[in-house]
């Protein structure tokens, strides 16, 4: 199976949770047993969207029971004959392969014949940065031996790339550093951030440079953090920032 | 079906189909006005040196059939000599 396939390197690895838990997109050949009335395909392939109860394969990563996931859309590209050409936005952990052939069992069969992953959270193949192995050691061969970083440059992107479909919340200079020694963010500390984020969500931490510091829990909601003055703002869960980067505030 | 496959890269149908972080519409709201930060410290992500950018980036990989994707980032992590690296979620 093809299609993209976000890679955290170094001091990155850990965000690849981010990316874990993120939304994908995937375009899906799906092979039918028996030929089906377009109608009928896609009265079936619209029950599978929103919704769905999914077993996972025998040969999966997680426990064997029975687990809602959400189809975020379903579209149907192409039909010929018993092939059908389709485009699914899923909830993380959805498998496309078991999602074919459960359309199969209201069909009359169907098999995967194909998968090509389309977007992984904020990456996506349209984006200008899809690069291959291949693209990959030519760069580090541009680099290594003529000094040109440009295309390691470009392949290679900043970590933060990785937390752009994450709320954000920025932080002071003077505030940084104790959230690099694992101390929470205080509402004093906060700059800025952005709207609709709910008390429990996901966010990123991010500098007034726009650098990663740690991504962790908000411990209350946008409105109370931008007007309160005491409290818990956020709680880091990995932090990435290095001690020491900022200096630590000075002692009043 | 060869033309089915060739049209899962990009293909001509438009794609307006979004995930929905990609509807969510968010504004930033500015708790501190006078909040500066100071040159000293820090860098700005797209200024970052580009020995510390290869220990500490993300690449939006093009996974061709074959290789698993565990493979896959261990080849990333071996062409670029560095100690770790993690995917985003098996393609296989």
């Amino acid at each position: 199976m093809t299609g993209i396939l976000p890679i955290a390197i170094g001091r990155a690895t850990r965000i690849v949770q981010l990316l874990l838990t993120a939304g994908k997109e995937y375009v899906c050949l799906m092979h039918l047993h028996k030929n089906i009335d377009e109608k009928r395909l896609r009265e079936v392939c619209a029950e599978f969207t929103g919704k769905i109860k999914q077993l996972p394969p025998v040969r999966s990563s997680v426990k064997r029971q029975l687990r809602e996931r959400t189809v975020y859309y379903f579209e149907i590209i192409e039909i010929n004959g018993k092939d059908v050409l389709f485009r699914a936005g899923t909830q993380a952990g959805t498998y496309i392969r078991k999602l074919v052939s459960d359309i199969g069992i209201k069909l009359g069969g169907a098999h995967m014949v194909e998968l090509r992953r389309t977007k992984a959270g904020p990456f996506s193949e349209d984006d200008g940065t899809l690069a291959t192995l291949h693209d990959l050691a030519d760069a580090w061969h541009y680099y290594k031996s003529e000094g040109n970083d440009k295309y390691i440059r470009h392949v290679i992107q900043p970590v933060e790339r990785a937390v752009a479909h994450i709320p954000k919340i920025w932080i002071t200079d003077s505030a940084v550093e104790s959230l690099c020694h694992g101390a929470p963010l205080h509402m004093p500390g906060v700059a800025k951030l952005e709207s609709g984020i709910s008390k429990g969500d996901t966010v990123a931490i991010m500098t007034l440079k726009d650098e990663i510091v740690a991504y962790g829990k908000a411990a209350d909601s946008s409105e109370k953090i931008l007007k309160d003055e005491k409290g818990l703002a956020a709680k880091a869960e990995a932090v990435f920032m290095k001690e020491g980067t900022y200096p630590r505030p000075n002692p009043r | 079906m060869e033309k089915l496959t060739l049209r899962m890269r990009g293909g001509d149908s438009v794609n307006e189909n979004l995930l929905p972080f990609e509807k969510e519409k968010r504004s930033v709201l500015v708790k501190r006005k006078d909040a500066i930060t100071s040159d000293k410290h820090g860098c700005r992500p797209e200024d970052r040196k580009t020995e510390d950018l290869i220990n500490y980036g993300i690449i939006n990989l093009e996974k061709q059939a074959g290789p698993t994707s565990h493979q896959v980032t261990s080849y990333a992590r071996d062409i670029l000599h560095v100690k770790k690296a993690g995917h985003s979620g098996t393609l296989e």
